[in-house]
């Protein structure tokens, strides 16, 4: 039933969390030592693997990298104590699609081989693959929830499963970097107490170019 | 049960601490009577007890967003998607500890604790029109209100000297303005869809919205100064920018020397002396120590919000009530309102990309009712009518980010403003039915060993229609100000998500149709008093706390002249 619920709502929830705007603000605090974590929803391979994913999505420039802010350890904590139910169950049956492919791609036998480029090539795969591809793996997901939620047996429709996933796992890693105490304080144009409010001035004025943090 | 024999005795006594119950505090004891505060929950200190007021969203451990775990303690309380935060949630009850009972799903937001909802309200203050008061009698629909626009005019006013109410004055005779402090400012986007409004339209126009927020110069209360625009208000305001019981009306009270507050006293029955035919005073139990004690008083103030004055009068059963306290009519618990809402329309706005806005506006537009005003703004489908509340921004990520799909250029195009949004969405009046309503199961019993409130209640046909109208003609506005990927949506919406519920105990001119009379007194004991939503005969189209300030401040200063007339 459960499951059933879960396949029904792919990217529903998930896409929430992209979409709710300004609202959704999530940060651990970046005092946590980066250098060892137990993971509590992820297992420590998936670990490492999102921390690979999200350190190619968000490198280090001149402003902080997703791997230097531990971005990925929030997100553990994220999926452990806030995101639903379902999206939990439905992650726990991407996230090993995601490893799975990853590994195959690359030819190699473990996570902890996966290199930056081998990440680099998988994203490009997903995140940019053309319309008629990434139309194709949303109808497969379709016709997959569909078939189980009717208790059908159907096959995972492996890429688009993953697609889903990198997708959701994106969107949360970029609210986390958006809510970072370094980022929201340091990057982004912080102003706790404003003290006055003007509604329609040059952006230069307002802020330099950045977004607002808060 | 232990009963406390030591009766202590006060000239009024007040039951509830939000927007209503401040209110008869304040002016109950600044007129010398010696008052007794009670509030079911715990108490709640300006400033000391805010503690989310500094936090930003990387002080919480997931960010700014309820766990599972909360989720399961407020299931119902978290129904709005926005009430229940890590930073407001302590101002929400635990759906476990306070059960409630849903014939049709009812949402009841609440929070017990002294301030009540006057912390966490949405602050939109608006008049309401003659053509609200006539409006009943006019269509021949429940029954009339017992006043009209003339009566609470000057009381409006008087209260919001008080308060500070932020907005533009515009002249309109269904939303009449308010003594003003200056009005905040519209986005670039918004300024742009008031003109297309302008000048497309000539039923029609767009404000900013009109809410209790100091813009300029003080407030007596705490030590209240202008807002700070950092839009944190539902944990509670150190500066005391926007109105609440907390900041204003409660150490107001509290300085006169002639209140005494008592937390954690769960008020159950008024009682009632059936030789004088007067109240007489409340039963309490103490929401600790479950102990039963009784107060007496020369007058009662019921100001615990609609549902709750409604069902202690409810419980206050004795010979002489035998279905509740008041309720000859048999309409106690009936006509419950609420105001309906999530549908609308939102859309992208192209351009103004070197365009931004500075500090955190707590506030949105306000697109005042204009349909069933007389002439050709009358309407065949439905009576009565909405406005929109709204607003425009910049999102964080688009499109045009999403397709960067990831790496350091997308990690840039992140940091910057992204595109322009803007929605409308849609306040609309329920009719108040006499079949909408609430009962008390005694078979489910609270903690405190009291019967559980059940709700039974939904929107008709009128309400139904009228929604159609909302999202159509809010398209349509912002397909005429040359706005982009224009969607109407209506949402999943049931009565109470508005946070507005009302009506359960209305006023009236006749008592065998109607619980209270012009003076918000119980046609059949003279020293009760309900001055909070259970009052409203008609729900109107605007967000109600002023007019219950307004009733509240009125219904005080006529209690207090029959006091002394001895009239009561």
């Amino acid at each position: 039933m459960q499951r059933r619920t879960a396949l029904k709502n792919i990217g529903l929830s998930f896409g929430a969390i992209t979409l709710s705007s300004t609202v959704v603000s999530l940060f651990e605090s970046c005092q946590t030592s980066q250098a060892h974590w137990t993971p509590e929803f992820f297992t420590s391979e998936q670990a490492q693997l999102v921390s690979k994913i999200v350190d190619v999505m968000l490198p280090k420039t001149q402003t902080p990298g997703a791997k230097e802010l531990n971005i990925s350890q929030f997100m553990d904590g994220f999926m452990a104590h806030v995101v639903s139910p379902e999206d939990r169950e439905f992650a726990q049956i991407a996230i090993p699609v995601v490893s799975k492919l990853f590994l195959e791609a690359s030819g190699k036998a473990k996570v902890t081989e996966i290199s930056n480029e081998d990440v680099d090539v998988q994203l490009n795969r997903f995140l940019r693959a053309d319309k008629a591809t990434q139309e194709a793996r949303q109808q497969a997901l379709g016709t997959w929830s569909e078939a189980i939620s009717n208790v059908e047996a159907s096959s995972i429709p492996e890429e688009g499963v993953a697609h889903e996933m990198i997708n959701s796992l994106r969107s949360l890693a970029v609210y986390a970097y958006k809510n970072n105490e370094i980022i929201g304080e340091t990057v982004l144009a912080y102003a706790p107490v404003p003290g006055e409010q003007k509604g329609c001035i040059s952006l230069e004025e307002a802020t330099g170019g950045r977004a607002w943090s808060l | 049960m232990n009963i406390n024999n030591n009766i202590t005795e006060y000239d009024a006594i007040v039951v509830g601490t939000g927007i209503s119950g401040g209110w008869a505090a304040k002016e109950l004891t600044e007129k010398g009577l010696k008052t007794l505060v009670l509030e079911r929950g715990r108490d709640v200190k300006h400033i000391d007890d805010y503690p989310t007021m500094n936090k930003d969203p990387w002080d919480f451990p997931h960010g700014d967003v309820i766990t599972q775990e909360t989720k399961e303690r407020q299931s119902k309380q978290s129904r709005t998607g926005y009430t229940t935060r890590e930073s407001t949630k302590h101002f929400f009850v635990d759906d476990i500890d306070h059960p409630y009972n849903e014939t049709q799903q009812f949402d009841w937001c609440r929070g017990y604790h002294v301030g009540g909802r006057s912390l966490t309200w949405g602050r939109q203050s608006y008049r309401r029109g003659e053509v609200d008061f006539e409006a009943n009698a006019k269509e021949g629909i429940a029954v009339d209100w017992p006043i009209r626009y003339k009566e609470i005019e000057p009381w409006y006013s008087y209260v919001e000297r008080h308060v500070g109410i932020s907005g533009e004055s515009l002249n309109l005779p269904q939303l009449p303005d308010s003594v003003f402090l200056k009005p905040m400012e519209l986005s670039c986007v918004e300024d742009h869809l008031k003109g297309s409004i302008a000048e497309k339209y000539d039923d029609r126009l767009l404000t900013i919205g009109r809410v209790a927020h100091i813009t300029e110069g003080t407030k007596p209360g705490a030590g209240r100064i202008s807002c700070q625009y950092r839009n944190r208000c539902s944990r509670g305001c150190p500066f005391g920018g926007y109105f609440s019981s907390n900041s204003s009306t409660l150490p107001m009270a509290e300085a006169t020397g002639n209140m005494t507050m008592r937390a954690n006293s769960v008020v159950h029955e008024v009682l009632y002396n059936p030789e004088t035919k007067r109240a007489t005073g409340v039963r309490v139990i103490d929401a600790h120590t479950k102990e039963s004690i009784e107060f007496k008083a020369k007058v009662i103030f019921l100001c615990a919000s609609a549902v709750a004055s409604t069902a202690i009068l409810m419980q206050s059963k004795s010979a002489a009530f035998p279905n509740g306290m008041g309720n000859a009519s048999g309409e106690l618990g009936h006509n419950i309102m609420d105001h309906h809402f999530q549908v609308g329309a939102r859309a992208d706005v192209e351009g103004y990309e070197d365009q931004y806005y500075k500090g955190r506006r707590p506030n949105g537009v306000f697109i005042p009712r204009f349909r069933n005003l007389g002439g050709k703004t009358n309407q065949k489908d439905f009576l009565r009518g909405y406005g929109y509340q709204g607003g425009g921004g910049r999102g964080s990520w688009t499109e045009n980010v999403k397709e960067m799909a990831y790496g350091s250029e997308f990690k840039e195009a992140i940091l910057n403003p992204g595109g322009w949004t803007i929605g409308l969405n849609g306040f609309g009046e329920v009719l108040p039915y006499h079949d909408n309503k609430m009962t008390l199961d005694y078979d489910k019993l609270d903690q405190w060993g009291l019967p559980t409130v059940t709700f039974d209640a939904n929107l008709g046909e009128n309400e139904w229609n009228m929604r159609k109208d909302m999202q159509e003609q809010a398209m349509e506005m912002l397909d005429n100000a040359g706005f982009k990927n224009v969607k109407g949506y209506d949402n999943n919406y049931h009565l109470g998500l508005g946070i507005h519920e009302m009506g359960t105990a209305r006023m009236g001119r006749d008592p065998k149709t109607s619980v209270l009379n012009g003076n918000n007194q119980l046609h059949e004991v003279p020293n009760v008093f309900v001055t909070d939503g259970a009052a409203m005969t008609s729900a109107g189209n605007v967000n109600p706390s002023l007019t219950y300030m307004a009733l509240t401040a009125r219904a005080v200063d006529f209690a207090v002249k029959e006091l002394k007339k001895m009239n009561l």
